[in-house]
C-alpha cells in the first residue's frame, strides 16, 4: 500500500516536472517570436555575417586550388555548417541573467520553488531550437540560390562523435555564458556588458567561426586548439565533417568534458560567492 | 547671419562638450570594466591582424597585393569604424530610447533632436585604439606629394559625410519601424567586408559596396588615394554620392519624426 502510494506520488511529480518544462519551453518559444520583425532583423544580421564571411573566403581561395588544406568546396561546407552550429551553440536567452542580477530581479526568481539553472537551461534550449530552424532555412535558401559545391565526407562514427561533441558544446557554452553573467554580482553597475563583450570577442575569433583555427602557424594553432572556444565550434565541426580520427575524436570529447567540469565548478563558485558576499539588490 | 550661425555652433559645441564630459565620467567610474572593453577591442584588432598576416602570402600570390597595402586597408577600416563609434555611439543606444519612451524627453528639449541622438555619447573607450590606428595610418601613408594630401583631405571629407549619413539613416529607420531591431548589427556585419580590399570581390558585390551601401567610400577610398589615381568623373560621382546620401538621410529622418508616435508607457 505504502509502496504503491510512493510510486503514484513519484509518477505524478515526474509528470508535473515534464509538464512544467514543456510549458516553459513553449512559452519561451512564443515570447521569442512575439516581435517577429525584431527576430527577422536578428536573423538578417546573422545571414549578413555568413555572406560576408563566405565572400571574404571566396577572395582568399578563388585563385588557388587549395588554401590552408581546404579546396573551395570543403571551405564553403565548413562555413555553411559553422553557421548552423553557431545558431545552435551560441544563441541563448540566459544572458538576461546579468540584467536580472544588476537590477535585482533575480531575487524574485530565487525564492520560487524551481531550479534557477534548470529554468534558464530550458529557456535556452527553446531559443536554440528556434534559431536552429531559422538557420537551416537560411542555409538551405543560400544553397538553392548559389548552388555551391558541397563536399562532406560522411562517416557514421565521426557523425556520432560529432553529435556528442555538439551536445557538449551547448552545455559548455551555457556554463561559460552563465559564469560571465554571475560576474555581474561583483560589478553590477555596468550590467555585465563589458565582461560579455570581451568574452564574445574572444569566442567569435577563437572558436573557428571566422576562420579555421589550424591556418595559423603550428605553435599558435596548437595553443588555440586546447582553449575552450575551440570546443564550442571548431572541434565539433571537424568531427561532423569527418576530419578527425577516432582517437582524436575521443581525445576532443575527453578534453571537452574536462572544460565542462571546470566551467560548471566555476559557475557554482561564482553563484555561491556572489550570493554570499554581494547579495542581491532589492527591486 | 554669420553671427547667428557662429552662435548656434558655439552652443552646440558647448552642449557636446558637456555630453562628452559626462560620458567620460561614466566610463571612468569603473576602471576595471572600462579596461575590459579596451582590452576586448585591442584583442579583436590583434587577432584579426594576425589572421591577415597569415593569409597575406596567399593574397600576394593571387592578386599581387603587398603586405603593406593589405595592412593599410585594415588600418583604414579600423580608423573610420572606430571614429564612427567614438562619435556616434548614441545611435547604437537609440532603439532602447524609443522603446522605453525616453526619446520623448529629447524631443521637448530646445536642442536639435538628431544632433542629440548622434552626439549624446562620446565613447572614450574607442579612443586608445583609434589613436593607435591613426598613428599607423600616418606611418603607412608616409611622405606624399601635396596633391595626394589634397585628395586625401577630400577623401576624408567624403568619408566623414557618408559616415554621418549612414548613422542618420539607421536612426531614421529605427524611428520609422518601431519593431525593427538590430539595424546597427546588420550595418556592422556589412562593414566587416571592408577589412579586405573591395576590388577583390565580385563585380556585383563591388557595385553594392559602392553605390547601394557606399561603404567603399567611407572605409577604403582614403587608403586607395595614396597609390591610385582617380579620374575627375570618379571624384565628381563620389562628391555627388556623399551629398545625395546626406540629403536623403536627413529627409528620411524628417519623415521618421513626422510619423513618430510616442511608445512611452
Amino acid at each position: 500500500m505504502i509502496f504503491s502510494t510512493i510510486k503514484n506520488e513519484l509518477a505524478t511529480s515526474t509528470f508535473m516536472k515534464i509538464s512544467a518544462i514543456s510549458t516553459l519551453f513553449k512559452l519561451n518559444f512564443a515570447q521569442e517570436f512575439e516581435f517577429r520583425l525584431a527576430f527577422i532583423s536578428y536573423r538578417l544580421a546573422s545571414l549578413t555575417h555568413l555572406i560576408a564571411t563566405l565572400l571574404i573566403w571566396d577572395v582568399i581561395s578563388r585563385e588557388q586550388m587549395y588554401s590552408f588544406g581546404y579546396n573551395r568546396g570543403t571551405l564553403l561546407t565548413y562555413f555553411l555548417l559553422a553557421n548552423i552550429l553557431g545558431a545552435l551553440v551560441f544563441s541563448n536567452i540566459s544572458q538576461d541573467v546579468q540584467t536580472e542580477i544588476s537590477t535585482g530581479s533575480i531575487g524574485q526568481m530565487l525564492v520560487k520553488p524551481i531550479s534557477y539553472l534548470r529554468y534558464w537551461l530550458v529557456r535556452d534550449f527553446s531559443t536554440k531550437s528556434l534559431h536552429l530552424l531559422a538557420s537551416i532555412i537560411e542555409v538551405a535558401g543560400l544553397i538553392l540560390l548559389i548552388r555551391p559545391m558541397i563536399e562532406w565526407r560522411i562517416d557514421v562514427i565521426s557523425l556520432i562523435l560529432g553529435f556528442c561533441s555538439v551536445g557538449l558544446a551547448m552545455f559548455l557554452y551555457y556554463f561559460v555564458s552563465l559564469s560571465i553573467s554571475f560576474t555581474t554580482f561583483f560589478s553590477p553597475e555596468a550590467n555585465g556588458w563589458p565582461q560579455r563583450f570581451f568574452a564574445m570577442v574572444v569566442i567569435e575569433l577563437l572558436s573557428g567561426m571566422l576562420f579555421p583555427l589550424h591556418i595559423f602557424p603550428s605553435f599558435i594553432s596548437q595553443i588555440l586548439l586546447i582553449l575552450p572556444p575551440a570546443f564550442l565550434l571548431y572541434h565539433p565541426l571537424q568531427l561532423l565533417l569527418g576530419n578527425y580520427s577516432l582517437q582524436m575524436g575521443l581525445l576532443v570529447i575527453g578534453l571537452g568534458l574536462l572544460w565542462l567540469f571546470c566551467f560548471y565548478t566555476l559557475n557554482q563558485w561564482l553563484l555561491n560567492k556572489g550570493l554570499q558576499s554581494r547579495g542581491v539588490y532589492a527591486s | 547671419m554669420l553671427h547667428n550661425i557662429a552662435k548656434t555652433l558655439m552652443r552646440i559645441g558647448t552642449i557636446w562638450r558637456m555630453l562628452a564630459l559626462l560620458s567620460l565620467e561614466e566610463s571612468l567610474s569603473n576602471i576595471f570594466t572600462s579596461l575590459l572593453f579596451i582590452l576586448g577591442k585591442f584583442a579583436r584588432f590583434g587577432i584579426f591582424l594576425g589572421f591577415l598576416l597569415t593569409v597575406s602570402s596567399t593574397l600576394k600570390a593571387a592578386y599581387g597585393l603587398s603586405e603593406h597595402q593589405l595592412i593599410l586597408y585594415f588600418v583604414s577600416f579600423n580608423l573610420f569604424d572606430l571614429f564612427g563609434q567614438l562619435l556616434f555611439r548614441g545611435v547604437y543606444m537609440f532603439k532602447g530610447e524609443i522603446l522605453s519612451g525616453t526619446f520623448d524627453f529629447v524631443l521637448i528639449k530646445p536642442f536639435p533632436s538628431l544632433l542629440y541622438i548622434l552626439l549624446r555619447r562620446f565613447d572614450v573607450l574607442d579612443l586608445p585604439l583609434l589613436v593607435v590606428n591613426a598613428i599607423l595610418f600616418g606611418w603607412l601613408v608616409g611622405k606624399q606629394s601635396l596633391t595626394t594630401f589634397l585628395f586625401l583631405g577630400l577623401a576624408l571629407m567624403i568619408a566623414l559625410s557618408l559616415l554621418i549619413a549612414l548613422h542618420v539613416t539607421i536612426a531614421a529607420f529605427y524611428l520609422i519601424f518601431e519593431s525593427v531591431n538590430f539595424l546597427t548589427q546588420i550595418y556592422r556585419q556589412l562593414t566587416t567586408m571592408m577589412r579586405f580590399p573591395s576590388r577583390l570581390y565580385h563585380p556585383q558585390v563591388q557595385y553594392l559596396l559602392k553605390f547601394i551601401v557606399p561603404l567603399y567610400f567611407v572605409f577604403q577610398l582614403p587608403s586607395e588615394v595614396v597609390w591610385l589615381a582617380f579620374s575627375t568623373t570618379f571624384w565628381g560621382l563620389a562628391i555627388f554620392l556623399s551629398i545625395g546620401w546626406l540629403w536623403a538621410s536627413l529627409f528620411i529622418w524628417q519623415v521618421g519624426l513626422k510619423r513618430y508616435s510616442s511608445a512611452s508607457s
